[in-house]
């Protein structure tokens, strides 16, 4: 027999969970048992190769640029669509769709090329605060997109109450902004 | 009529995550640019005066 709201009730638990998380001793004995695995990391093939090769690193950095801007070019269109501020003549469901494809193909390259640029500077990054932040927002954003947002939406999105709709907009507008400012906030730390 | 409750019911269930997910992270985004604004400006004033 299914539990009504499981959505909910496992949304709640996991926040609980992460709470519980950060606020003990778990999260700080986590993070020093990382340690030797980010410096590992500069030992891999990408690790040398972001440290021994600029050029090679600046190239992986601006196709990350780019597809951050493609990332947030589709979460402004749908949730700018959501809001009711842009593409009012398109209908919302093509708009999500659309937007949606557009979304799991940038964060797939935004992920890929991350993880090689993370590489190169693995043990620098492991000890700044803004990029477990970073971590934390991305993380949130695409369980966000993937487990809220788009279950919400596929189904008769025009049916929706107009404030969940707004709700659901301005949070995953924050929550992409707090990716991308956050992972700039790397380039300008340490 | 039992399959359009249930489809009811999960539709609640889908927009109540939602509303919840999306409080936690507007929470989240004013608790965290509130900070980081108040550490830049302290930061600035310690620098600048």
């Amino acid at each position: 027999m299914a539990v009504p709201f499981m959505r909910t009730i496992a949304l709640a638990l996991l926040v609980a969970l992460g709470l519980g998380f950060a606020l003990s001793n778990l999260r700080v004995e986590f993070w020093h048992s990382l340690l030797p695995f980010f410096e590992w990391l500069e030992t891999t093939p990408f690790g040398v190769i972001g440290k021994t090769w600029g050029g090679v690193f600046a190239v992986v950095q601006a196709v990350h640029l780019l597809s951050m801007a493609l990332l947030g070019g589709a979460v402004l269109a749908a949730d700018g669509r959501l809001l009711g501020l842009v593409l009012r003549g398109v209908p919302l469901a093509t708009v999500l769709e659309q937007s949606h494809r557009l979304f799991v193909w940038s964060l797939v390259v935004v992920v890929a090329t991350g993880v090689f640029m993370a590489c190169g500077v693995a043990v620098k990054v492991y000890y700044l605060a803004v990029f477990w932040y970073k971590m934390l927002a991305l993380l949130a954003g695409t369980l966000f997109a993937f487990c809220v947002r788009r279950p919400l939406l596929a189904h008769d999105p025009d049916g929706l109450s107009p404030w969940v709709k707004r709700t659901v907009a301005v949070a995953s507008v924050m929550v992409w902004f707090s990716v991308a400012a956050t992972g700039r906030w790397i380039g300008f730390s340490g | 009529m039992a399959m359009h409750e249930t489809g009811d019911v999960a539709r609640k269930d889908r927009q109540a995550a939602a509303l919840l997910a999306s409080a936690l992270i507007i929470a989240g985004f004013v608790l965290y640019w509130s900070l980081e604004i108040q550490a830049v400006r302290e930061m600035l004033e310690l620098a600048y005066g």
